[in-house]
């Protein structure tokens, strides 16, 4: 575990402008990671984490993308290039929240809209065990630009997926190779018994008492510190702080006193290592032809 | 000339040539996006409107039943999402328009909005959206679909999706939409500075043209020669006139690959190397061939006519076209000295290359063109400054291309009923 706390941010909603200036801010005083928020009351997150990575070169940067609003292959890809694109700064907010919207077509694919909570649980495992599959169709070093035998990448080392799950189904292989951290580092907001606690690498608890359950699920467990909370962070046998609903004049305050104290010095690298995540969860997971996952 | 040309350049997230000369010092160096970054701010140097992304989102199997054959010609893959790269694009430019390809049967529609009512918004009014709806049954099968819809079905699907799509960008509050083939009930994502993204499209056939000429603002398209070029930038116009519009209110692109030396003969030598069949040149070809037409040509002699009695299950036509091609001839005589699809043969010095582009516009009467380098493994920072340090300076002094960008959206500075005094 690092020696000193971790510190991540919930970022609030707000216009693109906002949400970026405080992410260049975040990263100055050495915060590891922003959460950036997937709701329709502010820019897409995704989009958002790529363009804040160009102007706030060290910190990790979280989307918020709802299993609900695309197929896992759109999902899975899009992380991969943000990863590849921050040079293994990015991670994933899992969350199976409503979004909002309902949006259906007519090829019969299942759609979250009208969903049990218990089946939307269901749903949710099984698209993050999609992107997980497709994660795995192309092993580490598969880009091996041998210019004499004019093979750019080792075709022997990319392997079809085919995943048919009871809700999604993929046959991939992704057409992106592996990037940095081998997959987008895994966040959510601890619940005892969901699919996206089960799955997170880092996992986000309400209060203290919280803390050995979730430990007991992911590697890395942070407190949720929120609006005023954030000025003065309690101690704590987490891994380190989520700082939330911290907006207007709180930003600075805790951006200059609190922050500064917290983090006596940035970390740098890969995302996963900064919350002393174990490498050899994000290796790859040899293939077997034969496998057809179902649940 | 009365106004400059627009000048888009089209490109691939994909890797860079690596197995060339010029390659570069570090063959995976493409992934972290900085080579497209980099020539984003080039383009933006030297006044080109737009860059253009372009998507696919398969490893090809076409050629010899497996991958093999499309990781040695990198015609499609590998390659990164082009919607990240956009954002990151946005960052680092203030001018160049910014297109991202994504495709209506990929993508569902309020995830499309929202992803480019957010560029629009990165970008203060730069994005605009390549429309394209797919072809290869893998695409489908990868986000849950067993095939695609055919051809014109998925065109009309399409023309719903737009509707979908639009009633998001110009709503507020809440969209309730129950089509035909979309069903999309939830909040508006409106745009914020341009009313929609600037859309473009590449229909080649009648009901990609109707399509087009209905929707796009900018038609990307690759008719060969000037008499074709006139003639679907004639269609295309006519179409328009005949729903009622302003034909002048869409422009028609033609793909270019312009070769460029310091002589025209050191040019046309460069284009000999380049695409000779002795070259890599041939498998790239005939990988891209049997990727477009779903035939795998691995499975006949290269060296020898496509047998009369050959059959398909892919595109007849583009077998039939290349039995006719090489029956005195072979495969890898017909592909492998022919080039990217191009809709002029810009070979020369940059003054031979403007003068060619100058005369097809004053025939065929405008627009512009979309320059190309690719797909994947072949542009170089080498390729880039031919084009944007020889040819654009070349074409600036002639008036043809823009010396400045005008004020504005990329919408607003395409749009000809605004350009009183520019």
């Amino acid at each position: 575990m690092p020696t000193s706390p971790v510190v991540v941010w919930f970022l609030e909603p707000g216009n693109a402008a906002t949400m970026l200036r405080t992410i260049v801010q975040l990263d100055l005083a050495g915060a590891d990671a922003v959460v950036l928020p997937g709701g329709a009351d502010c820019p897409e997150a995704l989009l958002l984490a790529a363009a804040a990575s160009r102007r706030a070169p060290r910190i990790g940067v979280v989307a918020e993308i709802s299993p609900w609003s695309q197929p896992p292959f759109l999902t899975a890809r899009a992380l991969g290039t943000l990863d590849a694109l921050t040079r293994g700064r990015a991670g994933w907010f899992v969350s199976g929240r409503d979004t909002g919207t309902v949006s259906t077509d007519d090829s019969g694919r299942w759609c979250a809209g009208t969903a049990t909570e218990a089946e939307r649980q269901d749903a949710l495992a099984d698209y993050l065990a999609a992107t997980a599959a497709l994660g795995n169709s192309w092993e580490p070093d598969a880009l091996i630009a041998d210019v004499p035998s004019g093979r750019y990448v080792d075709a022997d080392c990319v392997h079809v997926t085919n995943y048919h799950g009871p809700y999604f189904s993929t046959r991939g292989p992704l057409n992106a190779p592996r990037p940095p951290q081998g997959r987008a580092v895994r966040f959510a907001e601890y619940r005892e018994g969901t699919a996206e606690s089960d799955v997170a690498d880092v996992l986000v608890v309400r209060c203290e008492e919280d803390i050995p359950a979730a430990r007991a699920s992911a590697d890395c467990v942070l407190l949720r510190v929120a609006g005023e909370a954030a000025v003065t962070p309690p101690v704590t046998s987490a891994d380190g702080y989520a700082f939330s609903a911290v907006s207007g004049r709180l930003i600075g305050q805790v951006l200059h006193e609190t922050l500064p104290a917290l983090v006596p010095a940035p970390r740098g690298g890969l995302l996963r290592d900064r919350f002393g995540l174990s490498a050899s969860d994000f290796e790859f997971v040899p293939y077997h032809a034969e496998q057809e996952v179902s649940a | 000339m009365s106004e400059p040309m627009t000048l888009g350049w089209f490109v691939n997230y994909m890797p860079t040539g690596w197995n060339r000369p010029w390659a570069g010092p570090d063959p995976r160096a493409w992934t972290d996006g900085n080579f497209y970054v980099d020539m984003a701010k080039a383009l933006e140097r030297s006044c080109i409107d737009f860059i253009m992304l372009e998507d696919s989102s398969v490893v090809p199997e076409n050629f010899g039943g497996d991958m093999v054959a499309e990781f040695k010609a990198t015609v499609k893959a590998p390659k990164h999402d082009p919607l990240p790269l956009a954002a990151a694009i946005s960052q680092e430019t203030s001018r160049l328009g910014v297109v991202t390809t994504m495709s209506t049967s990929l993508y569902p529609p309020d995830r499309l909005a929202r992803m480019q009512a957010t560029l629009d918004e990165l970008s203060d009014g730069r994005c605009g959206w390549n429309i394209v709806t797919s072809f290869e049954d893998l695409a489908a099968q990868n986000v849950g679909l067993e095939k695609l819809w055919e051809h014109d079905e998925r065109y009309l699907r399409a023309d719903e999706y737009l509707r979908v799509v639009s009633e998001m960008w110009s709503g507020s509050g809440g969209v309730e939409f129950d089509g035909r083939y979309y069903r999309v009930s939830g909040p508006a994502t409106p745009m914020g500075r341009q009313e929609r993204p600037v859309l473009c499209q590449a229909g080649g056939s009648p009901a990609g043209m109707d399509f087009a000429a209905e929707w796009a603002d900018l038609i990307v398209s690759v008719p060969v020669g000037i008499d074709a070029m006139k003639k679907y930038r004639d269609g295309i116009r006519e179409r328009i006139e005949r729903s009622g519009g302003d034909p002048d209110r869409c422009r028609v692109l033609y793909m270019v690959t312009p070769i460029l030396g310091e002589t025209d003969a050191e040019a046309v030598a460069k284009r000999d190397r380049m695409y000779s069949p002795e070259s890599d040149n041939f498998l790239r070809r005939i990988v891209q061939l049997s990727n477009i037409s779903e035939i795998d040509f691995s499975t006949y002699d290269l060296d020898e006519p496509i047998p009369e009695d050959a059959t398909t299950n892919g595109a007849q036509s583009i077998l039939d076209t290349m039995k006719r091609l090489t029956r005195e001839s072979s495969l890898r005589k017909v592909l492998g000295s022919t080039g990217e699809s191009t809709s002029l043969d810009l070979v020369g010095s940059p003054s031979t290359v403007a003068d060619r582009m100058e005369e097809a516009m004053e025939v065929v009467g405008g627009d512009g063109f979309l320059l190309f380098h690719g797909g994947g493994g072949i542009i170089t920072r080498r390729y880039l400054d031919e084009v944007l340090d020889g040819l654009i300076p070349e074409l600036q002094r002639r008036g043809l291309a823009r010396s400045e960008y005008a004020d504005g959206t990329f919408r607003e500075r395409l749009d000809r009923s605004m350009s009183v005094g520019r």
